[in-house]
């Protein structure tokens, strides 16, 4: 009966990580990871650099191999299609460069990259490049821009139009506010406080995750020395001293 | 650094991309097969005279072309010089032969040809499509991607290299022939190039994650139509009209 219920809390995760542990060729980067992220969660994934949150998120969007321990998304390995889905992929990731992401040479055809490599009709990616761009706030006027062209903001909604419209059961994203200027962050916190998705968001702007999160991970030296109440986790000033973080001005 | 690809609403905008390339292929192919200069130089001037008839943008149009300069003088310089031949000129001890000067001038007449046509294309034609096209032409689907990544991070590296050159001025470098500049110049390359070799780690990751698995799909698709057809017909007989001009006169 106990196996049965973890079984099925388990499965019922869309992320689910046991024992996780990564080396690169000179370093360690994960050591241990264990957590599990509930549907509709908005986690903030805080950590000093090299903490290796990059990497935890690089082997959650299946990219990574070579990892010890195990990695569930949605019930089953990262990288795979989802088996209930209408071809839609589990994860879905925001690069803190969205330069690297954006690589076609119009908006509208970076958008419908993935949904055309899940191998959906013409007629259905159309309906879906024209939703996301709405949802992310873009003009349908950009859609035959060069994406290099745009200001930073709209990169990065374009990088997120980009993911959302593979319709992702988890949104993983990776600084999202490095290259936008103080509107540009506060528009990117109304649009990602208006995606009811589940959400991951490594950052070191503790503003940014305060506003949008509501559990977070602090990450250090690979390992996940904090996990809680995003107000407990960040608001104790401890904590954050020792593992080179700050108090976001929310909970001072 | 801009798109060299112009907006428009001319024919040659609206022709058919597979077309397009085909005949420009053909039209490129023509004065290669062709050594005498009257026909070349005809040839030449309608090729020009073709792309003004369409309204393309002269100043554009022959900027691109006088950069091809930097690279056809120097068959002026070193043929007369090198082919031998009735002396023409003398500079010093050195004397330029005349079938050395026409054999630079073919070359030249060729050249100018091939980018006036091949301009045609390009200017006409986001390259994005036009790479498709290739690849509905058969042209192997590594290369065509090859081609189109090639265009979309040449941005990104020029970017690098302005950041890299404003970062050495700052800092007081100043070009100046001397093992100090080589060696700054050498270290800056190769900074690029480990930049590019880690930028390309990390499209390729950003493409995995968004389901790449050799393809470039694309939502394009392409509808010829007579007036496609009769104007890739009207470019091959253009062609075979200098080609026989070429050999039967």
């Amino acid at each position: 009966m106990f196996l049965f219920v973890l079984g099925v809390l388990v499965l019922s995760a869309v992320l689910s990580l046991q024992s996780v542990s990564f080396s690169y060729p000179k370093r360690k980067a994960l050591n241990g990871i264990c957590f599990r992220v509930e549907a509709g969660e908005k986690i903030a994934l805080v950590g000093p650099n090299g903490a290796g949150k990059t990497t935890l998120f690089l082997i959650t969007a299946g990219v990574l191999d070579g990892y010890e321990g195990e990695v569930l998304v949605a019930g089953h390995e990262p990288g795979q299609r989802s088996q209930d889905g209408d071809g839609i992929r589990d994860v879905g990731i925001v690069f803190q460069n969205t330069e690297d992401q954006l690589f076609h040479t119009t908006v509208f055809d970076d958008i419908a990259f993935g949904p055309l490599n899940l191998g959906l009709d013409k007629e259905i990616v159309h309906q879906r490049v024209h939703s996301v761009m709405e949802t992310v706030g873009l003009n349908h006027d950009l859609e035959t821009e060069f994406p290099l062209h745009l200001s930073g903001g709209q990169r990065r909604r374009v990088a997120l139009a980009g993911v959302l419209a593979m319709e992702p059961k988890m949104l993983l994203l990776d600084e999202p506010s490095s290259d936008l200027d103080p509107r540009g962050r506060r528009e990117l916190v109304n649009l990602l406080n208006s995606l009811e998705i589940t959400k991951v968001i490594s950052s070191h702007n503790m503003d940014l995750v305060a506003e949008t999160c509501s559990r977070a991970l602090v990450l250090d030296g690979g390992e996940l020395v904090a996990d809680g109440p995003i107000q407990d986790v960040l608001g104790n000033r401890d904590l954050m001293m020792k593992h080179g973080l700050e108090v976001p001005a929310a909970f001072q | 650094m801009h798109e060299t690809w112009i907006p428009g609403e001319t024919f040659l905008h609206r022709w058919d991309a597979r077309c397009k390339l085909g005949a420009t292929a053909c039209l490129c192919l023509t004065p290669t097969a062709m050594s005498d200069r009257v026909p070349l130089a005809v040839l030449a001037v309608a090729a020009l005279g073709l792309l003004l008839w369409f309204h393309l943008p002269w100043r554009k149009l022959f900027r691109y072309l006088s950069e091809i300069h930097l690279f056809l003088i120097p068959c002026f310089l070193i043929l007369p010089f090198s082919t031998p031949g009735d002396p023409l000129f003398h500079i010093g001890p050195f004397a330029g032969s005349l079938e050395g000067f026409k054999f630079a001038l073919t070359l030249y007449l060729r050249a100018v040809i091939i980018a006036t046509f091949a301009m045609g294309a390009i200017l006409t034609t986001p390259i994005d499509v036009l790479v498709q096209a290739a690849e509905r032409l058969y042209v192997p689907r590594v290369l065509a991607q090859i081609c189109l990544l090639t265009y979309r991070f040449l941005f990104a590296f020029r970017a690098d290299l302005q950041r890299i050159r404003i970062a050495l001025r700052t800092r007081g470098f100043r070009e100046a022939a001397g093992m100090h500049t080589y060696r700054t110049l050498a270290h800056t390359t190769g900074s690029l190039l480990i930049r590019a070799l880690d930028r390309t780690e990390r499209v390729t990751r950003a493409m995995r994650c968004r389901g790449y698995h050799g393809t470039l799909p694309t939502m394009r698709s392409f509808k010829l139509n007579n007036q496609d057809l009769a104007a890739t017909g009207i470019c091959v007989v253009f062609s075979c009209f200098f080609l026989f001009w070429e050999f039967w006169f």
